[in-house]
């Protein structure tokens, strides 16, 4: 064991170095603009400081670090003051304690979780069942067609061999992780999807069924380690890679938004680096930065993507941005990394019809096979009550289930995944009731594009009751 | 990674102990099976080294019972069958760790600015405003109503000078740890917990005022990582230290029951030389030996016997119902000498003489009591929000006199409360009860301070009207 270890942590190290030489190019201009001249204190001052040592008394200066104690130089000062020369090199001191023990020390602090090898079921969650276990069958799509809840009622396909027996047109897998989310239950999300429908019927809108049109089945659900989000990323990735190769549609019901990672770059595997874009609907960035604790959380699957090279944030499109995050100096990174956003002070300025045709015509110039990454928290929370970190002036259903359903229509879809749903925390339906028609209305546009219609189709009978001539005579 | 320098990285507060315990425990102690004659016939194609794993244990960790195996061997044909056993030799192989190809350890960022972010507890030196230590108020009025949510509306403490100077008896502490093995939600407990009222109030049952007789704190939350049970568990260790250090019984509001781990650990370490009786109360046994994570709600109890912090013999479990707890479950916990106390006993012998007998075990154990209470033995239909409810639990009516002896009777070292996962319940219920439960204790504690600690005891005037 202690062998393999130190291979991994070779190969840890071998990444850590390109992850340095990368890093620090990203963010260097960031850290350029904050540097300030070192704080000149009044003459009042200089019998408390006269005790400090060289080291205490260049920290002090340093507004940089003395900040977030006191956030303008008068307000250091005023803390000066009031403090004995006692106080003032206890003041500093703590300063520095903090600073020291916030950062990472070797020796001190662990670089790694440490896993128990040893457990006859280390690997238990993902094991495959052989499929000797059961009777034998012919490749392809099984129907339950008993009442066993499935996603979109579909039969169900459990190895690539099915997909591809049965010619499957979209596969929809749940991911139950449920690690990263403000308010824990996103784990139940392929559960409530099941068991709740509405995602293929007949569309109103467009009189298509998708269910019809489109070869879709029930790929079951992806083995998860709810106590490693980190141990889950690569088997999620295998699966969606597995799905995605046999030319199907992974449709990837989560789960908390830490799959983004491995759904993008399952994709990217198979259709090499830069065929990919990406659409994120999110109340929140999820880029991260690369400042956490932990190479992958809910809050930064783009910027692992980035680290690890899959995708860069010009392959990004972001609609519905509204949490407290990204700061000034953040919105700044993602647009010196080229990202695309459209936050909801945009949709407040413009409207939403305009963003809309902006996100529509900006995917359309990009033209690349696309991903969409679909945060249900990006609608109000009055609308998606079960979600893990809800934010108040989000979008409604009647603006989202166009834009998708222009979306999965106008571009060739190789990706969805709808993530955060936690029906725990709606006590009602209405939270999968919406969930769900944003995977039919993707659903739809997919089967549009199939069927050679254009975005802005909406079927003639379903409107204006198709009997007179109103329009013509009432001309906008 | 060797194992001084895995001690190296923990700095004092170990887990390296872990490592060294064989996790196989449950599995060798099964008997080689017999395979009937007809069946046998049919496996003569199979190499010697597939015979023993169809006589090993092995096949019960993929098909539950040798009925079930040889059911799954009657039906198929020999080949059929070389198939089926090639197939759960890989299986079994596959289940184990993988060296080369799986992480052998979960790397983390040491670049990342704020690494230890979580745990960083604000130094006094750096407040705006400077104060004397001791317990305050964080009330406008002699008698507030409503106001700022703390603990049992109790003073706050925010570190351990303020607990010395304010000679405190009990400082009720929250950890938000979400990281139950059911319904995650144990993070939001500690706000559930002080938004609701009840605890701190005056116990009806001895007519004790609590907050009168006992000096009570909110010691605030304790931080943790939010994404790793590990990462949060020496700050936690420490924290419950420093409570325990001064005299004053932490009451921990979690969280989920992987902190079990440090809690007692804690409060153990701070007097090695007085061993600890650990009552836990709960629906799940909490001893799984086996898993690739070193430590979670699932195997506290067992990191605790196995470490050797405390002793199975000083170990007592009541109201086991979850189906956590497998047919080698048992006979584990016997061996250690944990005394059990199960539903089905409850169901054989009614619940007044279950809880006699904990009272009895508890006093005749050692003289340090700790109370490890998980929601989950209560009946979710008096506490629906409960992280891994199990039907058939408890009542309050049942549950409340039990701690209120305990802690009137024995020597609390310390109580915790795991696992209530607040948006489970949509109605106040479950906070108010789990309120209810500490506040057995908090008055039991009050009692004995009191002198009230005699078998039993309830207030003469509030029984039988005081009057004949």
């Amino acid at each position: 064991m202690k062998n393999y270890s130190k291979k991994f942590k070779m190969l840890w190290l071998i990444m850590v170095v390109t992850l340095g030489a990368y890093a620090p190019a990203t963010f260097a201009q960031e850290e350029g603009e904050e540097e300030d001249a070192p704080v000149e204190f009044p003459a009042s001052l200089d019998a408390k400081l006269a005790g400090l040592s060289e080291a205490q008394l260049a920290y002090l200066k340093d507004s940089s670090k003395t900040r977030r104690y006191a956030s303008t130089t008068e307000e250091l000062i005023e803390a000066l003051e009031k403090r004995s020369a006692e106080q003032v090199a206890a003041y500093v001191d703590a300063m520095m304690w903090v600073e020291d023990q916030t950062g990472f020390e070797q020796g001190r602090d662990m670089a790694w979780l440490p896993l128990n090898t040893d457990s006859p079921d280390f690997n238990a969650w993902m094991v495959r069942r052989p499929r000797s276990f059961d009777p034998d069958r012919e490749p392809g799509p099984v129907s339950l067609a008993r009442g066993i809840p499935t996603f979109a009622g579909a039969p169900v396909a459990l190895t690539p061999e099915d997909l591809i027996a049965g010619e499957v047109n979209v596969a929809i897998v749940g991911a139950p992780l449920n690690m990263g989310s403000g308010w824990r239950d996103a784990g139940y999300g392929p559960l409530v999807m099941r068991t709740s429908g509405g995602m293929a019927g007949n569309d109103q809108y467009t009189q298509i069924s998708p269910g019809r049109e489109l070869n879709i089945v029930d790929y079951g659900d992806i083995a998860i380690d709810n106590d490693s989000t980190e141990r889950s990323m690569q088997h999620v990735r295998e699966v969606v890679r597995e799905i995605a190769e046999t030319g199907a549609i992974p449709f990837i019901i989560g789960g908390d938004h830490s799959l983004e990672y491995p759904n993008v770059a399952a994709l990217v595997d198979v259709y090499g680096k830069g065929n990919v874009s990406v659409i994120h609907f999110d109340a929140h960035h999820d880029v991260g930065m690369g400042d956490s604790p932990h190479h992958i959380s809910h809050g930064q699957p783009i910027y692992r993507l980035m680290r690890d090279r899959h995708i860069t944030g010009s392959d990004y499109i972001q609609v519905g941005l509204r949490s407290g995050g990204p700061s000034e100096s953040g919105y700044r990174w993602m647009r010196e990394q080229g990202f695309k956003y459209h936050s909801m002070a945009e949709v407040e300025r413009y409207g939403w019809e305009y963003v809309m045709e902006r996100v529509l015509d900006e995917a359309r110039r990009d033209g690349r096979k696309l991903h969409i990454s679909f945060d249900v928290d990006v609608l109000d929370p009055s609308y998606i009550v079960g979600t893990g970190t809800p934010v108040s002036g989000g979008m409604t259903p009647r603006e989202a289930i166009p834009i998708v359903r222009k979306l999965c229509a106008q571009q060739e879809l190789v990706g969805f995944d709808i993530v955060e749903i936690a029906p725990a925390l709606d006590p009602g339906y209405t939270t999968a009731l919406h969930s769900a028609a944003i995977i039919k209305a993707c659903l739809v546009g997919v089967a549009m594009r199939k069927l050679g219609h254009d975005i802005d189709y909406l079927n003639p009978v379903t409107i204006d009751h198709a009997q007179d001539n109103y329009h013509e005579e009432n001309p906008q | 990674m060797t194992a001084t320098k895995r001690r190296h990285l923990f700095a004092g507060f170990t887990l390296c102990s872990l490592l060294a315990v064989a996790p196989t425990v449950n599995f060798a102690q099964q008997a080689e099976a017999d395979i009937p004659a007809e069946i046998m016939t049919k496996l003569s194609s199979l190499s010697a080294e597939q015979m023993d794993f169809l006589r090993g244990f092995q096949p019960l960790r993929i098909i539950p019972t040798r009925e079930k195996l040889n059911q799954e061997l009657d039906r198929r044909s020999p080949e059929q069958i070389e198939q089926f056993v090639s197939d759960m030799m890989m299986a079994v192989e596959a289940m184990a760790f993988r060296p080369g190809v799986d992480m052998a350890e979960i790397p983390l960022n040491p670049e990342a600015s704020s690494f230890n972010g979580f745990k960083v507890v604000r130094p006094q030196a750096l407040n705006e405003y400077l104060r004397d230590p001791g317990p305050f108020s964080v009330h406008r009025y002699i008698h507030q109503w409503g106001g700022i949510p703390t603990f049992a509306g109790a003073l706050v403490a925010v570190d351990q000078a303020d607990l010395i100077a304010g000679d405190v008896d009990v400082a009720i502490v929250g950890i938000p740890q979400s990281m139950s093995s059911g319904s995650r939600d144990s993070r939001n407990a500690p706000e559930a917990i002080r938004a609701m009222h009840i605890l701190g109030e005056r116990d009806i049952y001895s007519m004790v005022d609590p907050l009168a007789a006992l000096n009570v704190v909110d010691y605030g939350d304790i931080s943790v990582d939010r994404m790793s049970v590990h990462r949060g568990l020496e700050h936690a260790y420490q924290r419950i230290m420093e409570i325990a250090e001064t005299g004053a019984v932490p009451f921990v509001v979690g969280g989920d029951h992987s902190l079990m781990y440090p809690n007692v650990k804690a409060v153990q370490d701070i007097d090695a030389g007085e061993p600890l009786t650990v009552v836990h109360f709960g629906a799940h046994y909490n001893a799984e030996p086996t898993r690739a994570h070193l430590l979670s709600d699932r195997d506290a109890v067992y990191r605790l016997i196995t470490e050797e912090v405390v002793d199975g013999n000083n170990v007592i479990q009541v109201g086991l119902r979850g189906s956590q707890a497998t047919p080698q479950a048992f006979p584990w916990l016997r061996e250690q000498g944990v005394k059990y106390h199960t539903m089905a006993e409850v169901e054989r012998h009614g619940w007044d003489e279950v809880a006699e007998r904990v009272i009895d075990e508890t006093r005749s154990a050692t003289d340090r009591v700790y109370i490890s209470l998980d929601v989950s033995v209560l009946d979710p239909s008096q506490l629906r929000a409960a992280g891994r409810a199990a039907p058939g639990g408890l009542t309050v009516r049942e549950l409340a006199p039990l701690l209120r002896r305990l802690c009137a009777e024995t020597q609390i070292a310390g109580f915790e409360i795991m696992d209530l996962a607040p948006m489970l319940d949509l109605s106040y219920v479950s906070a108010m009860n789990a309120n209810y439960m500490m506040n057995a204790c908090l008055s039991g504690i009050a009692m004995r301070k009191m002198g009230l600690d005699d078998e039993n005891y309830l207030d003469p005037m509030t029984t039988d009207h005081g009057q004949n």
